[in-house]
């Protein structure tokens, strides 16, 4: 019986290895990473197909969400309601001026997606320092819009 | 106290090493509170990790081999969690002991850096920064710059107008009054040409919040705090003596000029340091000293020290609790003084009908 026993457990140990094993190529790929030229003209080094990002620019949400990345998106501001279900995401607060560090680098994202007006000075001086990479977009025209689509699109695979 | 009639030879002493006793023994306990609320304080926030991991993550700083920690907790705990707890205590404790002192000099319940106009002045100066793009110190410290020469200003008007001749405490915080409202209007001029994102931001720049600290600013704070504290506690016999007059107190060989000069500018030296990092924190300057007063006479010598005590015990549990009550969202503190402070302060003066001042 214990032989039984440790037998299928030594199997599930296989097979979760296994599935690990799966799961390896994934893992290099999200090493990977993009430079991208974000709306303020700044150069970040953005990892591929980000899992964890936090967008408190509610155009940046939409678009995401369009580019079927809803998933990836972890937390956001009361003002991303497009569409409304990006509502059940963690809600950091109102507007992006009144976020904190703390909050935004508990949740280890792996992307931060800002607008105007952007998080605090000292907020991205912490997101920088803790090694988080921000992109910024003023989202209000669509000669704007267009290239922040294409670099979502280059981030998450989609172009 | 109750001294009078049956104060006689040793009992008087008696009675007097008692009345220190006991004052000895508020500061002690505001002080142990303070220790075990900032204890208490690192260990909450909206990151989930344990106090156990907290405290070897700060041990680890000092014995790196006796204890282990991640990048992820050093990262909260070192960069942003520890110097904010930090600052609260020293930015409770100058806000405090400067609305003492100027309360004390100016022999007025109400002054305080908020009803002496000196709060709003720095709002100006921010505002001019944030709007305006204008300032006297250029680049990072802009804003900060600006907060602190326009504080300065303020407060040398204010100190001018004391020093007119005739004037009496009254008129005085009513001159202040007018200067918060010259100043508030400068401000709400500026919001008014300013973008909508430049007022967004002056508005929160006003809300006053510990989020803009590091520990440079705690640096600077905490020096210029208990500098200028230490001067204004060997101050104190001289600011208790203003308490009868400034006949009184030239007759017993006061400088009373030089200690009205030197307090006023140095209380001002620690409100201007502290709110141009932290924007402004109504409250703390006009109540931590009355709630101290209550609990331990109006003595300076210890009227200061435990006022600035009370006002980082203040501090701190108003910013743990605007950290931790709607997490993940951060409530600006200067809300969330008043919310805690404004009913105690109430209570105090309910429950204690005797005057006080």
């Amino acid at each position: 019986m214990v032989r039984v026993a440790s037998l299928a457990a030594s199997l599930m140990l296989l097979i979760s290895l296994g599935i690990c094993q799966t799961d390896d190529p994934n893992a290099t790929k999200n090493d990977q990473s993009v430079m991208i030229t974000d709306g303020m003209g700044r150069e970040v080094e953005v990892p591929l197909h980000p899992d964890r990002i936090v967008c408190v620019n509610a155009a940046a949400a939409e678009v995401i969400y369009a580019l079927d990345g809803a998933d990836r998106i972890v937390a956001v501001t009361s003002a991303c309601t497009m569409p409304p279900a990006m509502l059940e995401r963690e809600v950091l607060g109102r507007s992006a001026l009144s976020l904190e560090a703390e909050p935004i680098i508990a949740l280890k994202p792996d992307l931060v997606i800002e607008g105007v007006p952007p998080l605090k000075e000292d907020v991205r001086k912490q997101l920088d320092e803790a090694g988080i990479p921000v992109l910024q977009y003023w989202a209000l025209h669509a000669d704007k819009i267009l290239p922040m689509i294409e670099d979502f699109g280059a981030i998450l695979g989609k172009k | 106290m109750q001294t009078g009639i049956s104060a006689t030879g040793p009992n008087l002493k008696d009675e007097y090493s008692r009345f220190l006793a006991r004052k000895f023994l508020v500061i002690i306990v505001v002080l142990v509170a303070i220790i075990v609320l900032a204890g208490l304080a690192v260990t909450l926030g909206s990151a989930h990790i344990t106090p156990a991991q907290v405290y070897s993550c700060i041990l680890a700083r000092f014995f790196p081999h006796n204890f282990q920690t991640t990048d992820f907790v050093d990262t909260i705990v070192w960069k942003l969690r520890f110097h904010r707890v930090i600052m609260a205590i020293f930015a409770g404790m100058g806000l405090a002991i400067a609305g003492a002192a100027m309360q004390g000099i100016l022999k007025n319940p109400l002054a305080s850096p908020f009803t002496l106009g000196i709060a709003s002045a720095a709002s100006f100066g921010a505002s001019l920064a944030i709007i305006m793009g204008a300032g006297f110190i250029g680049g990072e410290y802009l804003i900060v710059g600006n907060a602190f020469i326009f504080t300065i200003i303020a407060s040398l008007a204010v100190y001018g107008l004391a020093k007119y001749r005739g004037i009496s405490p009254e008129t005085m915080v009513l001159a202040g009054i007018a200067i918060m409202y010259l100043f508030s209007a400068m401000t709400s001029f500026l919001q008014y040409v300013g973008h909508a994102e430049q007022v967004h931001e002056v508005v929160f720049w006003m809300m006053g919040s510990l989020g803009r600290s590091s520990w440079d600013k705690v640096g600077i704070i905490a020096m210029v705090t208990v500098l200028c504290s230490l001067i204004l506690i060997r101050l104190s016999w001289d600011i208790n003596t203003l308490g009868a007059g400034d006949e009184t107190a030239k007759s017993l060989g006061v400088n009373v000029e030089m200690v009205r000069v030197s307090g006023m500018m140095l209380a001002a030296l620690i409100t201007a340091s502290v709110i141009c990092f932290t924007g402004t924190i109504g409250f703390i300057g006009l109540v931590a000293p009355h709630i101290t007063r209550m609990v331990i006479s109006g003595d300076h010598r210890f009227l200061l020290p435990a006022s600035g005590l009370f006002g980082a015990l203040l501090l701190l549990g108003a910013d743990t609790m605007a950290r931790t009550i709607m997490a993940p969202v951060i409530l600006p503190v200067g809300i969330m003084t008043a919310f805690m402070g404004v009913p105690f302060f109430l209570y105090l003066f309910i429950k204690r009908r005797k005057e006080f001042w």
